[in-house]
C-alpha cells in the first residue's frame, strides 16, 4: 500500500495527532481554550498556584538566590532550595510573552512533557518501531482521574522531573555515539535542578542498568562507563551549586523524604494503583510477563521476532519505574508521585501486548501498528472531551483583591485571611506577595455556631515548611529558622498585631454563612477608629489596621 | 552531519514544524486571538527549540527525533545558564534575551564546523 511507504511521513503524522489529542484534551480544556485569562480561573490546589507564583517572583526580582520574604515569614535570607528549572523557564517564557505566569506554567510543563513523551517513544523505537508506533497512544495516559491530578492539582515539578529522567534514559540509549556523554552529563545536570526525587531514582537506574549490562556484555560496559563518568563530570560542574542546597536542605529535613506512607500524602484519596488503568491493566499484565518471557526464552523470541533489539533499554526502565512505585513501602513517600507517571514509563509494556498479538502477521504488522496506533490515540483522548472543569476555586473578586494587596502595601505587611474558599490550600495566598496569616477556621466556625463575634481571633502564620526555613551560615554549612525561638514568637499572634484584614463579604460560596459571618466581623473591626477599609470590590473589602498591636 | 546548506532541508522542515505548531496551538486555544497563539509559539521556538537544534548536529539523527530532543536539549542549556546568571545578578527579562541568542550561535557553530575547520587549515597555506 502506497499510503504507508512513506514511514517518516507517517511517524510524523502520528507525532502531530498524539501532540493534537495530548494538548487539547489536557492543557486546553483545562485552559477553557485560551492562553491568557483575567486571573487564574482552572486552579484547584495549593500547587497550582505556588508554581506560578514563584516564576512571577522571580520575573520581578531577577533571578532564584533568595525565596521571596513573603513565603519566608519574612526573612530575607532564606536560600532557594526549591528546584527552579520550571520556574525559570515559566519566568522567561512570560517575560517575553507578558503572558501571566498563572497561565504560561502549565503551557510551559505541557510542552516539556510531550516533549518527555516522544523522547520516550524514541527510546521504545530503538528496540523496534512498530513496538513505539503502538506504545504512543498509552501515554497520553487518560485512564481515570487519579492520573490526573498530576496535571489538574499542579504536580508540574514532577512533570518536569519526568522529562530529565526520560531525557538521561534516552542519553544511555545513545552512549554509543560520539560526545553522548555531553548529553548525559547536561541532562542530569536539567533533572537536578527540575525535581531532585527523580534525581535520586536515576542514580538507582544508572547502577542498575550498568550491573545487568556488565553482566551481559562487559567489555561494551567498560567503554560505556568511561562515557557515563565522563558525563558525571560535566553533571558535577553543573550542578555542584544546587547539590551543596540540595544537600543541605533535603537531606538534612527528613520531612518529605525517608517517611513511610501507605497512601499519598497530597491526594489521600487518589493512590494510582493496577485498578487505575481500568480495563488496560489487563494490557499490562500480559505485556509485562511477555517481558519475562523474553528474558527466559530470548532465542525463541529472536526467532519469531527478528527485528526486536534485546536487552532494550526501554523495558528495563519500565520494569525499574514499576519497582520504585512500591517503595513507598520501603521508606520512599515520593514513590506515589512516580506512580501518576506510569503510563509513560508502563507504555512499552501495554504496547508489547499488542505487539506480540500481532508480532507473526510479519509483512502487515507495520500497517496494523499504524492503525492501532492512530485509532488508540483518538479513542484515548475522546473519552477524555468534556470532563475537564476549567472552572477553578478562586474567583475574580478574590483574586484582584490579592493583586492589590501585591500591589499596594509595604513589603512584609502581615495580612490576615478571614474565611475564603482559598485558605484551605493556603499557599495561595502568597499570590498576595505579602505574608499571610490565616484565621483558625475551627475557632471560628465555633463562633459563628454560638452567634458571637470574639473579641479576638488567633491569626495562623502561613509560610513555606518544606525545609524549616533554611539559611546558609557559611557555603556548607545551613542553619533552620523554623527551629529558632525568634520564629516561634511569630507563629500565632493576636488579630490585633495584623497590618491589613483580607474579608470576603460577598459572592457565591460554598459556605454562605460563613462570608455573612464575615461581613459582620467587617463591619465590627471598622467600628474601631484605627480601622479602615482601604480596598473594596464587589466580593471582599481589605481593612488597614493603623495602629497593629493596639487592642480595643 | 545531514544539514545540507545548499538545499537547507532540515531548516525547510524546521519552517514546516513552526507552522504546524502554531496550527496546533490555535486548535488547543481556538478561542485565543491568532496573534497571541503566533507569540507564544514563536517564544517556545526561541526559548526552547532554535538554541537547542543547532547543538543536536553533533548526532545522527533523524530530523523528527533531532527537533523533539532540541526542546530538551534546548530548555535544559538555556534554563541551566539563566539560572546561574540569575544568582549572579543577571536580570531574566535580559537572558531570556541573549542566552538563547548565545546557544543558537554555538548551533551555528557545530551546523557549520566543518566548513569553519577546513577555513582555519586553509588560512596559514595562503599567508
Amino acid at each position: 500500500m502506497r499510503i504507508f511507504s512513506n514511514e517518516r511521513r507517517i511517524e510524523a503524522a502520528i507525532i502531530i495527532l498524539f501532540l493534537t489529542c495530548m494538548l487539547f484534551t489536557r492543557l486546553g480544556q483545562q485552559m477553557n481554550y485560551r492562553i491568557n485569562h483575567d486571573y487564574p480561573e482552572s486552579f484547584k490546589a495549593n500547587d497550582n498556584f505556588f508554581h506560578s507564583m514563584i516564576p512571577d517572583e522571580i520575573k520581578e526580582s531577577g533571578g532564584f538566590a533568595y525565596l521571596p520574604t513573603h513565603i519566608t515569614a519574612g526573612y530575607e535570607d532564606v536560600v532557594a532550595y526549591l528546584p527552579p528549572f520550571l520556574y525559570h523557564a515559566s519566568a522567561m517564557f512570560s517575560s517575553l510573552t507578558s503572558v501571566e505566569t498563572y497561565d504560561c506554567t502549565f503551557i510551559i510543563a505541557m510542552v516539556l512533557f510531550c516533549s518527555g513523551c516522544l523522547l520516550f517513544y524514541f527510546v521504545i523505537k530503538k528496540t523496534d518501531k512498530d513496538l513505539a508506533l503502538l506504545s504512543l497512544p498509552f501515554m497520553i495516559g487518560i485512564f481515570s482521574f487519579t492520573f490526573e491530578i498530576a496535571f489538574e492539582w499542579g504536580l508540574w515539578l514532577l512533570i518536569t522531573g519526568m522529562v530529565y529522567l526520560v531525557a538521561v534514559v534516552w542519553s544511555m540509549a545513545e552512549m554509543g555515539q560520539k560526545y553522548s556523554f555531553m548529553l548525559f552529563g547536561v541532562f542530569l545536570s536539567a533533572l537536578a535542578i527540575a525535581h531532585f526525587s527523580e534525581m535520586i531514582f536515576l542514580i538507582g537506574f544508572i547502577v542498575f542498568y550498568y550491573v545487568l549490562l556488565f553482566f551481559k556484555n562487559s567489555k561494551m560496559t567498560k567503554i560505556e562507563f568511561k562515557k557515563v563518568l565522563a558525563g558525571l563530570a560535566i553533571f558535577f560542574i553543573l550542578s555542584f551549586y544546587y547539590i551543596i542546597i540540595a544537600y543541605s536542605t533535603y537531606a538534612q529535613v527528613d520531612t518529605l523524604v525517608f517517611t513511610n506512607v501507605e497512601v499519598p500524602n497530597f491526594a489521600p484519596n487518589y493512590g494510582v494503583n493496577f485498578n487505575s488503568f481500568g480495563f488496560n491493566q489487563l494490557l499490562l499484565f500480559v505485556g509485562i510477563v511477555i517481558f519475562f518471557g523474553m528474558i527466559f526464552y530470548e532465542k525463541e523470541i529472536k526467532s519469531v521476532l527478528p527485528e526486536i533489539k534485546l536487552p532494550s533499554i526501554a523495558f528495563i526502565f519500565g520494569i525499574f519505574m514499576l519497582v520504585v512505585g512500591f517503595t513507598n513501602y520501603l521508606g520512599f513517600n515520593r514513590a506515589f508521585q512516580t506512580r501518576i507517571l506510569w503510563p509513560v514509563y508502563l507504555s512499552v509494556f501495554m504496547g508489547m501486548c499488542i505487539y506480540f498479538s500481532i508480532g507473526f502477521l510479519k509483512k502487515w504488522r507495520y500497517h496494523l501498528a499504524v492503525i492501532i496506533s492512530l485509532i488508540l490515540i483518538v479513542f484515548f483522548a475522546s473519552t477524555y472531551i468534556g470532563k475537564v472543569s476549567p472552572s477553578g476555586m478562586i474567583t475574580k473578586g478574590v483574586w484582584d483583591g490579592f493583586t492589590w494587596l501585591g500591589e499596594n502595601t509595604e513589603t512584609n505587611s502581615k495580612v490576615l485571611h478571614f474565611y475564603n474558599p482559598t485558605i484551605s490550600q493556603d499557599l495561595s495566598l502568597f499570590s498576595t506577595k505579602r505574608v499571610p496569616y490565616k484565621i483558625d477556621i475551627e475557632d471560628y466556625v465555633n463562633s459563628l455556631r454560638n452567634q458571637v463575634i470574639k473579641n479576638d481571633y488567633s491569626a495562623h502564620l502561613v509560610y513555606f515548611p518544606d525545609m524549616k526555613l533554611p539559611y546558609r551560615k557559611t557555603f556548607f554549612s545551613y542553619g533552620f529558622h523554623a527551629y529558632e525561638e525568634d520564629f516561634k514568637k511569630m507563629e500565632i499572634l493576636s488579630m490585633w498585631d495584623m497590618n491589613y484584614y483580607f474579608i470576603k463579604f460577598n459572592g457565591s460560596d460554598p459556605e454562605p454563612n460563613l462570608i455573612i459571618y464575615n461581613a459582620y466581623v467587617a463591619q465590627y473591626l471598622i467600628n474601631h477608629t484605627w480601622i479602615e477599609p482601604v480596598y473594596v470590590n464587589d466580593e471582599v473589602v481589605i481593612l488597614k489596621n493603623n495602629e497593629p498591636g493596639r487592642k480595643p | 552531519m545531514n544539514f545540507n546548506i545548499r538545499k537547507m532541508t532540515d531548516l525547510h522542515r524546521l519552517a514546516i514544524a513552526y507552522l504546524i505548531s502554531i496550527v496546533i496551538f490555535q486548535m488547543v486555544f481556538f478561542l485565543e486571538n491568532p496573534i497571541n497563539v503566533i507569540k507564544t509559539v514563536t517564544t517556545l521556538f526561541w526559548l526552547f527549540i532554535v538554541p537547542g537544534i543547532g547543538i543536536t548536529y553533533l548526532w545522527k539523527l533523524n530530523f523528527t527525533e533531532r527537533f523533539v530532543l532540541s526542546v530538551v536539549l534546548g530548555s535544559a542549556v538555556v534554563v541551566i545558564t539563566t539560572y546561574y546568571l540569575g544568582i549572579f545578578g543577571v536580570h531574566v527579562n535580559i537572558s531570556s534575551l541573549v542566552v538563547p541568542a548565545f546557544f543558537t550561535l554555538i548551533g551555528l557553530l557545530v551546523i557549520f564546523r566543518d566548513k569553519l575547520i577546513s577555513i582555519v587549515k586553509q588560512s596559514p597555506e595562503k599567508t
